[in-house]
């Protein structure tokens, strides 16, 4: 089989995988992007609503303008871009990695690469994940999916729509659908609060008076092989009240009901994931638990703006350019863990000498609370007070070098 | 009016009929299999545990059923190396978890020596647990019977089909016989879209919907009784895939929720068993789902709901007020085979159904010489299971191999195309003659692409690409059909 | 005085703005930069919405090229353009901010593109391909 060199091999050509590889040929790495898609961009592409980029570009973008500012970084550099290029493994291959790539321009052959950035995204979680009862008609779509049909090729998925889930795409995809003449009965979400952002609740919901159902649930999609309706109830201590449940007529069902990181080649080969996050464990440079392999983007947790996607791609690149020159020092020797009101924190382990960078959800609603990170003996080592706090909003914090080799981080409505 | 004249007409193209085709196209007949619905295999056998049973359930002295479970088990593995399909002789184990339960598994394990099951075990909790170490450990016996397994319930029908329609059977799809009637010792069967077929006999193998084929052909009155059943089905990386099928203890009704290694890497836990009165009722219900959990979680380790990919249901066809299969020539009307009943085995015995409805056909003055020559289809290579280097062979014949269109399943452009060119034009038929769709995405990422290539076979938009039925439409219309009317 | 609550829309953070009208004058609270005044501002004299949307282009394959207004545009008038969008088809080449309407409605508001299609066969952006000799 064939084989190709390259000091980084940057797995997916979206919003992460550009960035990072964008990084990585400024400081001279030999470089390549494997994408499986016919162009890159990723999901940016059919995001075509407007409110990208503004942290990142400093500018309002809407998604395609988006990546093409990423792929105008990259046209000038010696990125090589592997279009329709699918990676189905990866191997370690005496300190370097072999990447399994299947191509239709190029065939089967081997990447073997002395870093991998991955940054493959995530995938839509779908009616069949969460065990939606009820007929399997069609009609029944995964919100992503209704956007690329409407929003790259001009289809309509139907006429008259329920949207199960308060994500931001099934928010957006009310605004879309509407605005392409197409009903939209109601949002459906099983949650006591909204799932998407804010301004994506005003401006996509709210403009059009479509009612949010909170702490709803669908308990049955009818309809024998087109949809013919779906039947809610409000969910009363966690169960469905059936007493209440109503028939809502309609001929669609989008499903946003959350994103999952497409971590399979990472699980095959051997790297640890986070049971919460679904993505790899990663240290302070965003190293996986195997050295040379980075993690950023959706793949390592779910983001909820591409701003910060592009950020935590540049900061996987520079910790691939310093590994690369040998520069690199560890980052792993203190651990943080998410304890009381807080989901999740990335990276999941840092530099006790250096403190570090880190993202973390809530697991609450509230309009002010604090965040109090203490060390293995108890001490009080940052304390910050958040505003308007949501599970769907993603917060930052930065600590100071500390003497202790784990950090607990908390959050407290106040 | 079209008209045409055929010694057979098979009304039903689930593994009943297909297999009967399958078995009909190794004579020098002109035959015909008439299917209600979009594409074969698309009833009962489509919504199926895909188990090769084992031969141990039921007496084969006594029932029908039992004698055909028995011979069928043995055909398939023959079937499996000449055919086209998925099987993964895995073998059964048969838990008890209490003594009452033992009594049953002993008798289970007498039924089966009687029945001249091959290598058949009683066990030991010790030796349950060191063939199955998923098994939860409260288990204190049972019965493994190792030449059972899983298959792809609807490849197996596709691959009977294909090599039926090889050696000279005609499929209709979309055919449902809405009038059967005789004159001059011919039937004539019309269509509901008054399409017309002549045969001088026809096998009933119309599953669900038996009953009402041999009501209005004036043969024997009977209901079928749909027993619906759910499944649930787990990520190929789920922790819960045993190295064999897991049975708990069967009760009257069913054998019982299951844990199935399927023969397409993923595990599956069900069915249920429950009488219910439509027959085109497919839904799934909350109230299974955690049944089948909580029973599926209490016999093997690692089963959770994180790892659900899917669920669907099917109705077995069951005669009411009987258990066994009805397969037998018409008392009332001549030259007219049923083959009704054919619940659970149903699956496992269609080989052998398929055998003895020939015999009943042959015994009934049915005339015909077995053909010189019997052809197989070519097997389409399966990507998923080759080696890099394979792969790499079947790109340089055809390059499409290296374009995978389904990435949960790894499914090339080239498996796609060969579906579609051997009839598969609906989205389920490319998903269940390929796989593809079938894995944690579900369709979420590869279904537009696997429309364009559809549509780029069939010369059609992929507008007109429906789900599965006529009305099963997936995409309504096109921007600009709707407005958007106020702010 | 009437009070009403909005969420601004002009960046993520989206602030809970509190607006309140008392006959001539709007004041507006909860915001956290400039741009929220005015957002609340706007939201009771004239409110405006950058529209967004995909317009069919003219080849043999069925594709679309994203398109924006190149500012907020009164939300009265978006019916009107997003029938005219969606009913219109136009030509390749197209390249990020090419003007597809010009002065929609008198408002002196284009939509442009925003995206780039030079063909109907996707890649705009830079794809290279990896020769055969490249392989080792």
């Amino acid at each position: 089989m064939k084989r190709i060199e390259f000091d980084t091999a940057v797995i997916g050509g979206g919003a992460a995988g550009l960035s990072a590889a964008a990084k990585c040929a400024e400081n001279d790495l030999k470089t390549v992007i494997i994408e499986r898609e016919n162009r890159t961009g990723g999901v940016l592409n059919q995001c075509i609503h407007s409110g990208f980029g503004v942290h990142y570009f400093q500018t309002e973008l809407t998604g395609p303008e988006y990546a093409l500012r990423l792929a105008d970084k990259l046209k000038s550099s010696d990125v090589e871009i592997m279009l329709g290029a699918s990676v189905t493994a990866i191997a370690e291959n005496n300190g370097k990695y072999d990447l399994t790539v299947y191509s239709k321009t190029h065939g089967v052959f081997i990447i073997t690469t002395r870093t991998v950035i991955l940054a493959m995204g995530c995938r839509e979680r779908c009616r069949g994940n969460i065990g939606i009862p009820g007929e399997r008609c069609a009609g029944v779509f995964n919100a992503g999916f209704a956007q690329q049909l409407i929003n790259t090729e001009g289809y309509l998925p139907g006429s008259k729509a329920v949207i199960v889930g308060s994500g931001d795409i099934g928010l957006i995809m009310a605004r879309r659908l509407t605005w392409s003449g197409v009903k939209v009965e109601c949002v459906v979400e099983i949650m006591p609060y909204p799932a998407g952002l804010s301004r994506n609740i005003a401006q996509c919901l709210e403009d059009f008076s479509i009612p949010l159902h909170l702490a709803h649930t669908v308990t049955e999609i009818c309809g024998r092989e087109r949809v013919e309706g779906v039947k809610i109830a409000p969910l009363v201590n966690g169960e469905p009240d059936l007493q209440q449940e109503k028939f809502i007529a309609c001929d669609t069902v989008l499903f946003s009901v959350g994103l999952v990181p497409e971590n399979e080649i990472a699980r095959l080969c051997g790297i640890e994931l986070d049971p919460v996050t679904k993505g790899a464990k990663v240290d302070g440079n965003l190293m996986t638990s195997k050295a040379g392999i980075f993690a950023c983007g959706n793949v390592l947790h779910v983001h909820d703006l591409v701003d910060f996607v592009s950020q935590e791609a540049e900061r996987a690149a520079v910790s691939a350019v310093r590994l690369c020159k040998g520069t690199l020092n560890a980052a792993d020797d203190a651990n943080i863990c998410a304890a009381e009101g807080v989901r999740y924190v990335v990276p999941q382990k840092f530099s006790s000498a250096c403190g570090g960078k880190f993202f973390m959800r809530s697991t609450f609603v509230a309009d002010t609370a604090q965040l109090t990170v203490k060390n293995i003996n108890g001490e009080v080592i940052f304390s910050k007070k958040l505003h308007y706090v949501k599970p769907a909003e993603m917060l930052t914090f930065e600590l100071p070098p500390i003497n202790s080799i784990g950090a607990i981080a908390t959050l407290e409505k106040l | 009016m079209l008209h045409s004249y055929y010694d057979t007409a098979i009304i039903g193209g689930g593994a009943t009929g297909a297999a009967t085709a399958f078995e009909l196209a190794h004579y020098k007949l002109k035959c015909v299999l008439l299917e209600a619905k979009a594409e074969c295999g698309f009833g009962v056998s489509k919504a199926n545990s895909g188990i090769v049973h084992g031969g141990f359930h039921y007496s084969a002295k006594d029932t029908l059923k039992g004698r055909l479970e028995l011979r069928g088990n043995r055909l398939f593995h023959e079937l499996a190396k000449k055919l086209d399909f998925e099987f993964y002789p895995c073998g059964i184990l048969a838990a008890a978890f209490s003594e009452t339960e033992m009594e049953q598994i002993r008798k289970l394990h007498q039924c089966g020596l009687a029945n001249g099951v091959e290598d058949i075990e009683l066990c030991n909790r010790e030796r349950m647990l060191e063939l199955e170490p998923k098994l939860n450990e409260a288990v204190i016996g049972g019965l493994y019977v190792p030449h059972a397994g899983t298959v792809e319930p609807y490849s197996y029908v596709f691959s009977l089909i294909d090599t039926a329609k090889l050696n000279g059977v005609e499929v209709k799809t979309n055919f449902e016989a809405v009038s059967i009637e005789m004159k001059d010792d011919l039937w004539t069967i019309k269509s509901s879209e008054n399409e017309i077929v002549q045969a001088k006999y026809i096998v009933n193998a119309a599953g669900l919907f038996a009953d009402r084929v041999s009501r209005i052909a004036g043969a024997e009155e009977f209901k079928i009784s749909p027993r619906k059943g759910e499944e649930y089905l787990l990520d190929r990386l789920s922790d819960a895939r045993p190295s064999k099928i897991i049975f708990p203890v069967p009760s009257a009704h069913s054998k019982g929720v299951l844990v199935i290694p399927t023969a397409g890497g993923t595990t599956m836990i069900g069915p249920t068993a429950d009488i219910v009165e439509d027959k085109n009722d497919n839904r799934t219900s909350a109230e299974k789902q955690k049944e089948i959990f909580s029973l599926a979680s209490n016999m093997v380790s690692g089963v959770s709901v994180r790892d659900l990919i899917t669920s669907f249901s099917g109705s077995r066809p069951v005669i009411e007020g009987k258990e066994d299969f009805f397969i037998a020539p018409s008392s009332k009307v001549k030259n007219f085979i049923q083959a009704a009943g054919i619940q659970s085995p149903g699956l496992t015995a269609s080989p052998a159904v398929a055998e003895y409805i020939c015999e009943l056909l042959f015994a009934n003055g049915l005339q015909a010489e077995k053909k010189d020559k019997f052809l197989y289809p070519e097997k389409v290579p399966v990507l998923r299971k080759m080696s890099a280097e394979q792969a790499e062979i079947l790109y340089r014949k055809n390059p499409e191999y290296a374009n995978i269109i389904c990435r949960c399943e790894m499914i090339s452009e080239a498996e796609i195309r060969a579906a579609v060119r051997k009839g598969h034009t609906t989205l389920d038929g490319v998903k269940f003659a390929t796989r593809a769709t079938m894995g944690r995405c579900q369709g979420g990422f590869c279904s537009l692409k696997i429309m364009h290539i559809i549509a780029d076979e069939c010369g059609c938009a992929i507008s007109d690409i429906m789900k599965n039925e006529k009305k099963s439409v997936v995409i309504s219309g096109v921007a600009g059909d709707l407005q958007y009317e106020k702010n | 005085m009437k009070k009403i609550e909005k969420i601004c829309i002009n960046c993520p953070a989206g602030c809970h703005l509190e607006i309140a009208v008392d006959d001539n004058k709007i004041s507006v609270s909860g915001n956290r930069c400039p741009k929220g005044k005015s957002y609340g501002e706007s939201e009771i004299t004239d409110p405006r919405r950058t529209v967004t949307a995909a317009v069919l282009v003219k080849s043999d394959k069925r594709c679309c090229i994203p398109v924006k207004s190149s500012a907020p545009l009164p939300v009265k008038l978006i019916p009107a353009l997003l029938k005219k969008l969606y009913s219109m088809t136009v030509g390749l080449p197209i390249r990020h901010g090419d003007v597809i309407i010009k002065n929609f409605s008198g408002t002196a508001i284009d939509i442009i593109a925003a995206g780039e299609m030079l063909n109907s066969d996707f890649p705009s952006e830079k794809n290279l391909q990896l020769s055969e000799t490249e392989l080792i």
